[in-house]
């Protein structure tokens, strides 16, 4: 009898262990989640939010729209449309309007500043007082001339415009255009130059071209965010090579090969080159890139606009830089709304007397 | 985690402690292996002169001998390697002029050893004084010196209350491992969140401040008062809640300094260990304020000025110590023939907070800047002696962080010791996930090093 007692007891002291193993382990996942849905709601609204990503037959891996929110660099909360745009959807171009494609990437984009602060907004708003004009902001993030020459044909007949805006700026050269893990890439062909789409291409996050499987979890802000923190940290290392091929590679050719195609595409054509300031030492050289790029202009004769003098020339005047943001440092990363509104100022001059009435 | 489970598992206490002293080892020379047997001598060192003294006894003169001996010693080896290059350049400037150059080492700072060298000077001093006895064995010294959580940056342990705790028996407590890991959670915060958040502000604007406006500066001068409090204080926290889940008590090192009134309360809040050492082994040694008035304000401008010097060879460490100095003998000026009775009067308490902080503050400079000529145009910008114009940066996370460490001081000064949660608990268990995760998404990805691990 005692011996039962004490077998029985035996196995409910067990029991009562185990139960209190699984409570435990209940609470500790219950009081994780909870974490999780808080984070993934301040993140939503306040920090970043991403519409998804859809693959488009002729685009590739597009933003899926509806409401995203940015705020790691500068802050915007913005709506896409249905090809990841920031814009509305895409209307057939009517015969009395003139419309114009203002295509680049992140900068172009403008997620850092709200709707009526992108330079597109601007010149459209500028440009509308006296002209039916439609200024369509076609940025999309990490997009290189690869991607403008290679969607040349679509975007001309997808949007029909009237005159293209083409942003360019130093990495699109030292980072994007020849990095065969972008979706759309240059390579040599021969003695020139061919575009390539990226077929096995699945995101320039280093974490999903490895584990493509996760990319339905990173919708959440939350995983996103994990995301982006290991992409910090590949992407700076990804940066310090390219800054250290800067000198390696002859990107004469290939830059030349750009502008050439792209002038030749998108025929009635201006492009905005927005320079790398210093602005502590303001009047330091441009870039080697800068130099290259200004040559290939002139020489193929095209429209340009370099934005150096018109950024460093307010900076001296005001001491206000034209790119970085409060929350992260004046000076550095993309353009904020001082530089948005002095692009859209110098297209407003460039396009003064070209705007069809 | 192996040496809390070590600690567990394991049942000598000779053995545990060992095993820590290994680890505290293993630990220095994962910052720089080169400089372990230099700890080691240094110990091994200090305690035989400890012994030496303490068999002395009576012999007042013998005594008296062996504690030169150990400070000519832990001193002369802080010299070498901290302020000799320092002194040569110092002299090379000054002969300039008549042709005299002596070639500079290249000397490698050993981590930690300003911490080091007041430890074990504390030790054979305390034993000289009579206050202490030479512990058991010298396991328990080398502990003392080397116990991994305070090693690199402090808090510098008294050792009569740090040595009868390695007496006992070591054991790991639930209780201790509950709040101990919610001290140095708390001390995670404040560095990865805060401290290393600010540095991104604070690092351009010290290097370029011509770049600047006076209000950035400001600003950033600010900033910069948050970043080392919290990433001192951060470390401190680390260090106690990690000696906490040991099973040992390290005291605070910082008690909220920002709500001073007056220097000298600054200094009795602010790197309290540091303030305590420089107090009781070279103010009170100095004579203190028993040879008159004068020669206590002079005693209080060495020992800040020594106190500035200790942080870094640089002059401006040294003026960053003279000022703290002649404010403090202001501050006693003001007790001693001007304040006749004690004044309750909110208006005099805030105009009081604020000289002491901006005081604080502007004394900072001296202490973050590069070099000399960066401090002055900083003041001179701060000051609005030369121009004012520059870039106007309102740092997001300075904002945040003001409104942060406001609260916190309040939460503080109400319940005067850490809070903590049971992890047992749903609300614990959510908020230790929730902190976690903040640390995840925002710690920034390239952190700075601990401010005070270069001193």
């Amino acid at each position: 009898m005692k011996f039962r007692i004490r077998k029985y007891s035996g196995y409910i002291l067990i029991l009562l262990r185990e139960d209190f193993g699984m409570k435990f382990f209940l609470k500790l996942c219950c009081a994780g989640i909870l974490a999780l849905v808080i984070w993934e709601v301040i993140l939503m609204n306040f920090v970043i939010n991403t519409t998804g990503y859809s693959d488009h037959p002729i685009l590739g891996r597009i933003a899926k729209g509806g409401i995203s929110v940015h705020g790691i660099e500068g802050y915007s909360r913005t709506k896409l449309n249905s090809i990841g745009l920031r814009n509305s959807e895409i209307q057939s171009k009517k015969s009395d309007t003139f419309r114009i494609l203002s295509i680049g990437d992140s900068f172009t984009q403008g997620l850092q500043v709200s709707d009526e602060e992108t330079f597109s907004y601007l010149l459209e708003k500028e440009l509308k007082d006296e002209n039916n004009v439609e200024v369509i902001n076609a940025g999309r993030p990490s997009a290189s001339p690869a991607f403008y020459i290679h969607l040349a044909d679509y975007n001309n007949e997808i949007f029909n415009q009237d005159y293209t805006i083409i942003q360019i700026s130093d990495n699109d050269f030292l980072v994007d255009l020849l990095n065969t893990t972008r979706l759309f890439y240059a390579k040599e062909d021969g003695n020139s130059f061919k575009t390539v789409f990226n077929e096995g291409y699945s995101s320039n996050n280093p974490l999903l071209q490895k584990f493509p499987q996760f990319r339905d979890i990173l919708e959440f802000s939350v995983a996103r965010r994990g995301a982006e923190k290991f992409q910090e940290v590949l992407l700076s290392e990804a940066t310090t090579r390219a800054a250290s091929q800067e000198n390696a590679i002859n990107y004469e050719p290939v830059i030349d090969w750009v502008v050439k195609e792209m002038g030749e595409k998108y025929g009635s054509v201006v492009f905005v080159y927005l320079p790398v300031l210093d602005y502590n030492n303001i009047s330091k050289e441009p870039s080697e890139i800068e130099k290259l790029v200004m040559n290939a202009f002139e020489r193929h004769n095209v429209n340009f606009i370099n934005m150096r003098d018109s950024f460093s020339d307010y900076f001296k005047k005001y001491h206000v830089p034209s790119h970085g943001f409060n929350n992260t440092i004046p000076g550095e990363g993309h353009i904020n709304s001082t530089g948005h509104k002095l692009v859209s100022q110098k297209l407003e001059e460039f396009f003064a007397g070209r705007v069809i009435n | 985690m192996i040496v809390l489970l070590f600690m567990i598992f394991v049942k000598s206490n000779k053995i545990k402690k060992l095993f820590l002293l290994i680890a505290s080892f293993y630990f220095y020379s994962y910052w720089d292996y080169r400089f372990v047997l230099l700890l080691f001598i240094m110990i091994l060192a200090n305690y035989f002169i400890g012994l030496k003294i303490e068999q002395a006894n009576t012999l007042n003169q013998l005594r008296k001998k062996w504690l030169i001996v150990s400070v000519v010693f832990n001193l002369g080896i802080l010299a070498f390697f901290k302020y000799f290059n320092f002194f040569l350049d110092s002299a090379n400037i000054l002969l300039d002029n008549v042709g005299i150059r002596f070639p500079l080492f290249e000397i490698i700072l050993p981590v930690a050893i300003s911490f080091i060298v007041f430890e074990v000077l504390s030790y054979t001093i305390d034993i000289y004084r009579k206050t202490n006895k030479t512990p058991n064995s010298f396991l328990d010294l080398a502990l003392l010196v080397a116990f991994f959580p305070h090693l690199i940056a402090g808090p510098i342990l008294k050792p009569q209350h740090f040595l009868p705790q390695l007496q006992k028996e070591i054991t790991i407590k639930w209780k201790n491992v509950e709040r101990g890991s919610q001290i140095f959670i708390f001390g995670l915060v404040k560095k990865l969140l805060i401290a290393d958040h600010l540095a991104m502000f604070v690092d351009p604007v010290f290097n370029n401040p011509h770049t600047y406006s006076s209000i950035t500066i400001w600003l950033a001068v600010l900033a910069y008062a948050i970043q080392i409090y919290c990433d001192f204080s951060g470390y401190t926290d680390m260090a106690i809640g990690s000696a906490k889940i040991l099973g040992f008590d390290i005291p605070k090192n910082f008690d909220m300094p920002y709500i001073s009134k007056n220097i000298t309360e600054f200094w009795r809040r602010w790197h309290i260990s540091l303030s305590t050492w420089l107090r009781e082994y070279l103010y009170i040694s100095l004579g203190g304020n028993r040879k008159g008035k004068r020669r206590q304000y002079l005693n209080l401008l060495i020992v800040m000025l020594l106190g500035g010097l200790w942080h870094g060879a640089s002059w401006n460490f040294v003026v960053w110590g003279g000022l703290h100095g002649v404010a403090l003998i202001i501050h006693k000026l003001y007790m001693d023939y001007i304040k006749s009775r004690e004044i309750n009067n909110i208006v005099y308490t805030l105009m009081s907070w604020a000289f002491t902080f901006i005081f604080v503050c502007t004394a900072w400079v001296f202490f973050r800047a590069s070099d000399f000529s960066t401090s002055l145009t900083i003041i001179q910008k701060m000051y609005f002696i030369s121009g004012i114009e520059g870039i106007d940066w309102f740092y997001t996370s300075l904002m945040i962080s003001i409104v942060e460490v406001i609260v916190g001081h309040y939460i503080g000064l109400k319940i005067k010791d850490y809070a903590y949660l049971k992890l047992n608990t749903f609300v614990g268990q959510f908020v230790l996930f929730f902190i976690l995760l903040g640390l995840l998404f925002f710690a920034p990805t390239a952190s700075s090093p601990f401010i005070y691990f270069q001193f």
